[in-house]
């Protein structure tokens, strides 16, 4: 009996590390500075208490920080990049609207800190926003990978909560056609201008003829 | 085959003389320029009429100047770059769809690449437009709008065939700058 209270209490001061060490790296797991992979410009930033809600609006986005959404105090930074970067390789049928990344950094550490303690929601809201909306991780190669929860989404506001930042994010609505933008004829009309050639030469060749019948 | 090359002389005089008429000063609608069919119109779109001249195209990279008419027929694209009448004129928010010849000014626009800069100018407007892609499609593929205001150039692929193609060669530019550029010295045609 002794032998085996003794095993537990080993068993669990090692369960009891393991989860100290697996939680503080899991609360301090770094994510990409996405300022290198397409979301250069810092549009948006707030000192944020370890205990305190945040809110951080800029045009039509809106970041909501709860209380204890950090164990320490931190900087949060609302990224962003040239839609431009993102279009070419829109899923078929989508347009993106907005792109946004998440940059928190320790002030300590220096370190940017990928998960978070509680979900930061993001609110997007544009009259291009429908029930056809749709919300997109993107990768640090610029890929779009369907985010796994879908998006709260009320008339034209989208809701979506992120427990981390290891990947950007993109909303994208259904494309809009430009209507016979790739019809033009854009080859020479060779076509016409041999037909043209053709006749010209006939109806010289017939004048001659003609010519040479009269004399 | 002699017809080619007497098409590219043909558009390249039809050119020239359009970009004289694209580098005319700004009108002002008592004091119309007309050159046969052609004339300098300003914006806004509904005193637009197919063959007007409604601009120029740049793009230093390649070395091409062309003007911009109305219309994508077979008399505006011998001439010039032409409007694709669907889309939004320059200088106007939204996509403007530009298609040329591969044979005559888009012959090199597969050099273009992302990054070149091109530039439009309208009557009113300076247009500075960066190249962020390049795209082969089905003739007849639907070109959807970005969010952002742009052009698209456009032409048939292969750029060396000679005859129409099933194919479009697209190269996209996001616009980067819009300005007040109705006193812009006047380029010389090639």
């Amino acid at each position: 009996m002794d032998s085996v209270k003794r095993v537990a209490a080993i068993a669990k001061a090692v369960a009891l590390t393991a989860l100290c060490i697996g939680g503080s790296s899991a609360l301090a797991a770094s994510a990409p500075d996405f300022t290198q992979f397409g979301f250069p410009t810092v549009i948006g930033q707030a000192s944020v208490q370890a205990n305190q809600a945040s809110t951080l609006t800029v045009g039509d986005l809106s970041v909501s920080i709860p209380a204890g959404a950090f164990a320490r105090n931190v900087t949060f930074e609302l990224l962003q990049g040239p839609l431009s970067a993102f279009q070419m390789n829109a899923p078929a049928g989508q347009t993106p609207v907005v792109d946004f990344a998440f940059k928190v950094l320790d002030p300590q550490s220096h370190r940017i800190i990928g998960k978070f303690l509680k979900p930061v929601v993001v609110a997007y809201t544009n009259p291009a926003i429908s029930q056809m909306s749709q919300y997109w991780d993107i990768s640090t190669d610029g890929a779009y990978l369907p985010n796994p929860k879908p998006p709260i989404i009320v008339r034209h506001t989208l809701r979506h909560g992120n427990l981390g930042a290891p990947v950007g994010w993109l909303i994208t609505v259904p494309s809009k056609p430009i209507a016979g933008a790739t019809q033009p004829v854009t080859g020479i009309p060779l076509t016409g201008l041999l037909l043209l050639g053709f006749t010209l030469a006939t109806a010289g060749g017939l004048l001659f003829l003609l010519r040479r019948r009269l004399s | 085959m002699l017809a080619t090359p007497a098409y590219q002389a043909q558009s390249a005089f039809g050119a020239r003389h359009l970009l004289q008429v694209a580098n005319a000063p700004a009108l002002q609608p008592a004091s119309p320029a007309r050159l046969g069919k052609a004339r300098v119109v300003p914006i806004p779109p509904r005193v637009t009429r197919d063959g007007d001249v409604i601009g120029r195209l740049s793009i230093p990279s390649i070395k091409l100047e062309a003007p911009i008419v109305q219309g994508t027929g077979a008399w505006a694209l011998r001439d010039a770059v032409g409007h694709v009448v669907t889309s939004v004129l320059p200088s106007q928010s939204g996509t403007t769809v530009l298609a040329a010849h591969n044979n005559t000014f888009f012959h090199h626009l597969d050099q273009v690449r992302p990054g070149d800069v091109l530039l439009i100018r309208t009557a009113s407007h300076l247009c500075q437009y960066r190249v962020y892609g390049i795209k082969r499609v089905f003739t007849g593929a639907s070109l959807a709008e970005p969010a952002f205001s742009g052009v698209v150039l456009e032409t048939c692929y292969p750029l060396d065939e000679l005859t129409p193609t099933s194919w479009r060669y697209l190269v996209f530019a996001a616009l980067v700058s819009a300005s007040s550029d109705a006193a812009a010295p006047p380029i010389r045609p090639q």
